[in-house]
């Protein structure tokens, strides 16, 4: 009895959670006169196209002007690289936070919050100049460099970290293990999970990512995903059809992609196997 | 540590002022009235790369915008040109981080009445000579030239004219017995009239609204374009003749007035709904709409079972002491950092020139500003369009021209939603609204 | 955690530290210290955003926004979010991981369900809870009416407006924190659990004395990131409602965009982030020092 009950809440807020997704995908099959006009009464075809097209795919991918699979490409390669370097350099940061309290680290890790204070549109003209200073305009420099600090992924690394017990590190140390092949061997391994759900959420961040590409990219060939979507809005109204076929072209891999990690990243920290 | 970075705050910061100020000097526009052609087109004359920025339009517009592009490489191959389109939400935020920067497009589409806040920041360059040798200014009503211009001097070249209208669900009006509004520019209804006929189409049970008398309640521009000219036809100005104040103009009894009546139509009567779906109009939610002639391109795109002229007409905009619409639309300008500034114009000029003009009004349906082009397009005599024309020529004039439309434009847009959505109080919130735009004003002067 | 202290460091070791550190810290330094340095300044001028002409002003922008009923009402907008956020989106992540806990053969599929949100675009979920919102053809009035709430209107009445970009956010933020809840949960020993059974505890004493108190870590870092987040909101008011209607959803960081792009007042706009910085920052003091002090297991 009390197993239906947790099912069927669960059901109901998957429903909740799901639905927008279910009529974005449904949403991006139809004619925009049939998404607009259902959207106003409810009823099945509110959700259900009536006509099943798949005009809007094709005249988003293939649009000479603007090749939609190109910005995909680009924005899947910048949110890769930056992920990647996410993990390696805030990990370090947050090891050494965590485990290795050097004099003044205290001091220093208040300085990275702080970071994590200021909001980034008040940073985007400061920011603009600079990497205009440094030559950087319009390329995935722009895009990659800067993006590679995560003081949130710093904190929260330094969390899972600290769960590590320091005994089994010192004995390591006492071993004659140098701390990068601690962190290689012991932490690295350890934190799986926390790493997945780390960068998990900085690909994400950068797949989203709207106001710095737009203002940082003026050739339209190494544009990003977001921007791409934005550009279907005009003065007179908003393609939604297009939108929702690009957003399902964009949101489809990585929830793919979600599928395949999401046995790994709810472990939490895992000691198995470093215990001896 | 600390000093070091300060150091070199300060040594980026020289830099920059440095960069600014040799690039801003140089703003005399020598003549260019018929430029050998020869000259681009000799072979060994290097390629000049023009950059050119503006906000995405529908399809029919960047196919236009392409179009006119592609020819005026064909016809000058020592230029090429490199457009970018901008997501129209947060176009002003790229142009202004990159004009900051200097680092901004050659040619830029500019909002008309955002032209003069440029000017005042050094931005653009100066294109009166340019537009006085080669632009043909006859060719282009005197109001429009007018609103290109701040200080005397002419900034923008225009192509197309914005222009809004009052829409009508025909079959509606129809089934309530309502005469129809005259298609005739000069007979336009009063308020009073469409008050009356709203109140008779507004019907809550079966899901339809009387009005959306401007364009709802949204972000950005749009507002103040929509709304200024309701202050304009009750007879009521934002700013006085000189533009150094709002005190007495945006308080006066006439902008109450329509302020009053703007708020009955969502508190008193409800003929308007604070909230609508999207696309009301040609969904059949909405029976009147003030709406703007990009929308005839997409309800004929993406409503094709709504015609024109069966389900629903096009009447000018409602009167009430006087007739009134806003102008001034999407413009080009070229940055003062440009440094191709002969051939940036040189594209201008073949885009909002007859040629390029007459190429873009046919592919994006939109109404251009030249006379001669209106002429050689069939259409433009005809319903719908002789209500746009009828209207830019004979009732459109410019919003406030002043460095501090910015803020002019908020206020205004702020100004109506705290009568309509809010049920503020009329004298209060205009009293607040002649604070803030003061307030710019006053600022500017320093 | 007190075994880290009292663990002897070498000298070799603190220059390690320091130089795992030092990519990160350069990349502090020049992405945001130098910028901040320089939006500070902005703050000290009257500088604006195309002419870049500035004169220097003091703490006059400061003094100024204090008294800007615009700037005060987009921090009453964004403590109203924040304040209601912060509670009930923790409480409901972590009522979420307990409901998820249990291993099932249909818990993978809810995990991944209730984590969509988080993948969706913010543009998208704007436009799908415009929609369900809509005052007389919304999802949410036809559930309502049918079980016999009157209709709201979420967004066109200013008075409840803000409501719904928190229901808006804590329906797309809520999956991440799930997620971090669940690993938590997954980090306490089992045999707690057991040991407590054994003692005859109730499950909802189990819950009082065994997983509150251990998950009191991520709590505070859920807190403390959540707040951050909720203070510096700005992107779902952008796609739902545009700080309307009549300005009741114009949070700070949206009143500081608005202020350097469309008005162009770019010093302005930098002494209003930088008083929500120190906003932020003696709020986040707060809550480490009260929140560390509970971390003592």
């Amino acid at each position: 009895m009390l197993r239906i009950i947790h099912f069927l809440g669960m059901t109901i807020i998957a429903v909740v959670c799901l639905l927008p997704i279910i009529w974005m995908i449904l949403g991006s099959m139809r004619s925009y006169q049939e998404l607009i006009q259902n959207a106003g009464h409810l009823s099945l075809n509110t959700l259900v196209p009536v006509e099943w097209t798949l005009k809007n795919f094709t005249d988003v991918i293939f649009d000479d002007q603007h090749p939609f699979l190109r910005y995909v490409f680009n924005t899947l390669f910048v949110a890769a690289t930056v992920t990647l370097l996410v993990l390696l350099i805030n990990s370090l940061a947050a090891f050494a936070f965590a485990k290795l309290s050097f004099r003044g680290s205290a001091a220093i890790f208040v300085l990275f919050m702080s970071a994590l204070i200021i909001p980034g549109e008040v940073m985007l003209v400061p920011n603009y100049m600079l990497v205009n200073n440094l030559g950087w305009l319009n390329s995935f420099k722009a895009l990659i460099i800067p993006s590679t600090l995560s003081v949130f992924g710093i904190f929260m690394l330094k969390q899972f970290f600290e769960e590590i017990p320091t005994e089994i590190l010192e004995s390591a140390r006492l071993d004659g293990a140098s701390w990068l092949q601690i962190y290689r061997a012991i932490v690295l391994p350890a934190s799986v999970p926390a790493l997945i759900t780390l960068g998990i959420i900085t690909f994400l961040g950068n797949w989203d990512g709207y106001l710095w590409p737009l203002v940082v990219i003026n050739d339209d060939k190494l544009q990003l995903i977001q921007v791409a979507i934005a550009n279907f809005t005009s003065i007179s109204g908003t393609e939604w059809t297009k939108v929702l076929a690009a957003n399902t072209i964009a949101t489809v891999p990585i929830l793919i992609l979600f599928l395949i990690l999401q046995r790994y990243y709810v472990q939490g920290i895992t000691m198995s196997g470093v215990k001896g | 540590m600390k000093r070091f970075f300060v150091l070199m705050l300060a040594a980026v910061m020289i830099l920059t002022l440095a960069a600014a100020c040799s690039k801003s000097g140089g703003e005399q526009a020598p003549a260019s009235s018929n430029q050998p052609q020869e000259e681009q087109s000799s072979p060994k004359a290097e390629t000049v790369t023009l950059k050119f920025w503006r906000p995405s339009g529908n399809d029919q517009e960047n196919g236009a915008i392409d179009k006119l592009i592609a020819n005026f490489e064909a016809a000058n191959p020592g230029i090429k040109v490199e457009l970018e389109n901008i997501p129209f939400d947060n176009y002003e935020t790229k142009i202004r981080t990159a004009l900051a920067g200097n680092n901004a497009a050659d040619i830029i589409a500019i909002d008309a009445p955002t032209m003069p806040s440029y000017v005042s920041a050094g931005a653009l360059y100066d294109l009166t000579s340019f537009m006085e040798a080669d632009a043909n200014l006859s060719d282009i009503p005197d109001g429009i030239v007018e609103s290109m211009k701040y200080n005397g001097k002419i900034y923008l070249a225009p192509i197309n004219e914005a222009n809004i209208a009052m829409f009508y669900n025909k079959k509606m009006f129809e089934a309530k017995g309502i005469p129809l509004p005259s298609k005739n520019v000069d007979e336009a209804w009063t308020w009073d009239q469409v008050l009356d006929a709203a109140k008779k189409l507004n019907d809550p049970a079966a899901g339809v609204v009387g009005i959306d008398p401007a364009d709802g309640f949204g972000g950005g521009e749009g507002p103040a374009y929509f709304k200024t000219p309701i202050l304009w036809q009750f007879g009521a100005e934002v700013l006085s003749p000189d533009g150094s104040t709002a005190k007495g103009y945006l308080d006066s009894n006439e902008a109450k007035e329509a302020l009053r009546f703007y708020q009955s139509l969502y508190q008193g009567s409800k003929v308007a709904s604070l909230e609508l779906p999207p696309d009301p109009f040609p969904t059949g939610k909405l029976a009147i709409s003030v709406n703007g002639i990009w929308a005839l391109g997409h309800f004929k795109n993406n409503f094709p079972d709504f015609k024109l002229g069966e389900d629903w007409d096009i009447a000018p905009l409602p009167k009430m002491k006087r007739q009134a619409m806003a102008n001034g639309s999407w413009t080009f300008g070229i940055t003062a950092n440009s440094k191709h500034p002969q051939e940036a114009w040189k594209f201008i000029n073949y885009m909002t020139n007859t040629e390029g003009a007459k190429i873009y009004a046919e592919m994006t349906g939109v109404m251009p500003v030249r006379y001669s082009v209106v002429d050689q397009i069939p259409a433009m005599k005809e319903y719908p369009y002789t209500v746009f024309v009828g209207q830019t020529q004979k009732f459109s004039r410019p919003r406030p021209v002043t460095p501090a439309y910015p803020a002019v434009s908020a206020a205004i847009r702020e100004l109506f939603a705290d009568v309509g959505q809010g049920n503020r109080d009329v004298d209060a919130a205009a009293a607040d609204a002649v604070k803030k735009i003061d307030t710019a004003l006053k600022s500017l002067k320093k | 955690m007190a075994l880290g202290k009292s663990y002897s460091l070498r000298k070799s070791d603190e220059r390690t530290g320091i130089i795992f550190i030092l990519p990160a810290f350069i990349l502090l330094v020049v992405f945001v210290f130098i910028p901040m340095s320089k939006a500070f300044y902005y703050s000290l001028h009257d500088y604006m955003l195309v002419s870049g002409s500035k004169s220097f002003v003091g703490l006059k922008n400061y003094s100024a926004l204090l008294q800007d009923a615009k700037f005060v009402n987009s921090i009453k907008h964004t403590f109203y979010f924040a304040v209601i956020v912060i509670p009930v989106q923790t409480a409901i992540a972590l009522g979420l991981a307990l409901l998820i806990k249990p291993q099932h053969r249909y818990t993978g599929f809810f995990r991944t369900a209730f984590f969509v949100p988080v993948v969706i675009s913010t543009a998208v979920a704007g436009t799908v809870f415009k929609l369900i919102y809509n005052k007389d053809y919304g999802l949410l009035n036809a559930l309502l009416s049918a079980v016999g709430v009157p209709k709201i209107s979420l967004l066109s009445n200013p008075d409840i407006a803000m409501n719904g970009v928190i229901i808006l956010g804590i329906w797309k933020a809520v999956g991440f924190f799930m997620i971090i809840y669940l690993a938590g949960l997954n980090n306490i020993p089992q045999d707690l659990y057991e040991s407590a059974r054994v003692d005859g505890a109730t499950k909802i004493k189990q819950f009082v004395y065994i997983t509150l108190p251990l998950l009191k870590r991520t709590t505070a870092f859920i807190i403390i990131i959540t707040t951050i987040d909720a203070i510096k909101l700005s992107g779902l008011v952008f796609v739902l409602t545009s700080g309307g209607p009549n300005s009741s959803t114009e949070t700070i960081v949206y009143f500081i965009f608005q202020t350097a792009f469309e008005q162009m007042q770019m010093g302005y706009a930098s002494a209003a982030a930088f008083i929500l910085f120190f906003m932020i920052l003696i709020i986040s003091v707060v809550q480490m020092f009260s929140l560390r002090s509970k971390v003592n297991y």
